[in-house]
């Protein structure tokens, strides 16, 4: 296991824990009476097969939905309720199983709106060009360019995502959320679709989010190997169920995750 | 033949032959170009910012217009109704986007679209209603703005231009301009952008 890292963040703590959520559509339960928690500076995989609720429980997270029963405690604060404003307040950020870009706009532009809450003066000024607002301006767009370097992808900023091939939309989709400066970073199925090498590409930007800025991250992610590499402590979810937690080696022998992957001989 | 050069030589004969009418022709089309500019100003100030193709909009502008001719023939000083204009204007936008457009969010754009054609009609039936169907004249002179026109020797003729239409061309691309800068360089702008184009990732941004 990799020991997490990070300047300033005291490891170990807990960041955000889930308390018996369940939450259901219609007579589906998405998830069930799941409880577990993600630790301050680490990196925590959520997997499981298909339909095991793994969005669902991003979507619960960041405030997308709101679950039916349980409680989830944010930075010490339990909310019964929460809208994905508040989530994006208390520092929450996250990507999208099938990218969720502004299409229209430059990977810039899509950067730039993730520091929407961070802004503060108004429109006039801005419009303006002067003062405070110009500083403000500057210093964000500052900031932004740190993270352009950081994903390499000074080339691209002035090209509009939809035209972006999928892997560096992806990395686009990153650097909105990192433009946040969260807490907590989720990220649904970061390396779908991609080739080895992206992967290789993606998997060092999460290890070096997480060494450099100290950003807690909870991933959900298909690739066993990526998953085993990555991440400190895993989730397993199956038909909404959590049926283990435990460090990667622990997941490896669990005779329940092998049979909920390989289905169970009869 | 000869249809071949009417459709395309004639035409250049013509302008070669009068070029004062040429470029009264052209001022003309410029001017009239600009105030469509305008009302697509309006299109697209909401296409932008919510991603729906308001067909509502050219009747909207024809009901703000009313609205201030109304007031101003009833006696309410021009630039009082003016701003009272602009004030009716900003609560029916608020009330359309909170009885016909929110209970549609996330819905196809193609119902949004119909809904705001549905508006259109309403808008239509409701100024006939309030102000009557007869023909009003704009009180721009009460606004202080420029009446008359120059006249300007040209090509061993003359061309008009209408004060009122220089005004209207340079109010138009002054707001043209700032709509262009506002879009492409305030949060507020941006942030518009991101919810036309992805929903759920503007909220996820917090947005």
């Amino acid at each position: 296991m990799r020991a997490p890292s990070g300047p300033e963040v005291a490891v170990g703590d807990v960041l955000l824990s889930v308390e018996n959520v369940s939450l259901s559509f219609g007579g589906v339960n998405a998830v069930s009476d799941v409880s577990f928690d993600i630790r301050k500076g680490e990196i925590r995989a959520i997997i499981g097969p298909n339909g095991a609720g793994k969005t669902s429980m991003l979507n619960i997270i960041n405030g997308f939905y709101q679950p039916q029963q349980g409680r989830i405690t944010f930075k010490g604060e339990t909310r019964a309720k929460m809208r994905p404003h508040d989530a994006a307040y208390g520092g929450i950020a996250r990507t999208f199983q099938n990218v969720a870009l502004f299409r229209g706009m430059t990977a810039l532009d899509n950067i730039m709106a993730g520091r929407s809450l961070k802004m503060h003066r108004n429109f006039f000024w801005q419009l303006l060009r002067v003062g405070p607002a110009m500083t403000e301006e500057v210093e964000h767009r500052r900031r932004v360019e740190e993270i352009i370097d950081f994903l390499k992808i000074q080339e691209i900023r002035r090209t509009p995502v939809g035209r972006l091939p999928y892997g560096l939309q992806k990395r686009v989709e990153l650097g909105r959320a990192l433009a946040m400066e969260p807490d907590l970073l989720l990220l649904d199925e970061p390396m779908a679709g991609m080739n080895l090498e992206e992967k290789e590409d993606m998997s060092r930007f999460v290890l070096d989010v997480n060494d450099h800025y100290g950003t807690t991250i909870a991933l959900i992610e298909h690739d066993m190997g990526v998953v085993m590499d990555l991440s400190d402590r895993v989730v397993v979810l199956d038909h909404g169920l959590k049926i283990a937690d435990g460090t990667p080696d622990d997941i490896k022998g669990n005779q329940g995750v092998i049979d909920a992957y390989l289905g169970v001989a009869h | 033949m000869h249809l071949l050069y009417m459709i395309f030589i004639d035409h250049f004969v013509q302008m070669g032959s009068a070029p004062d009418l040429l470029v009264q022709t052209l001022w003309e089309g410029l001017v009239a170009g600009v105030l469509y500019a305008l009302i697509a100003l309006g299109f697209v100030l909401i296409f932008k910012a919510s991603g729906v193709f308001n067909f509502a909009q050219g009747i909207m502008v024809v009901f703000s217009a009313l609205t201030l001719v109304g007031l101003y023939a009833h006696g309410v000083p021009a630039f009082l109704a003016l701003a009272i204009t602009i004030g009716v204007m900003f609560l029916l936008a608020l009330a359309i986007e909170r009885f016909v457009l929110r209970p549609l969010v996330n819905q196809p754009d193609i119902i949004l679209f119909m809904a705001t054609f549905g508006l259109t009609y309403i808008l239509i039936g409701a100024g006939e209603l309030i102000f009557g169907g007869d023909p009003k004249v704009m009180i721009a002179d009460q606004l202080l703005l420029p009446s008359g026109s120059y006249t300007i020797k040209m090509f061993g003729g003359f061309v008009q231009m209408q004060k009122i239409d220089i005004a209207a061309a340079v109010i138009a691309s002054l707001m043209v301009a700032s709509l262009a800068v506002f879009f492409q360089k305030t949060r507020i702008g941006r942030a518009l952008r991101a919810v036309a184009d992805s929903h759920r990732a503007a909220l996820s941004v917090g947005i």
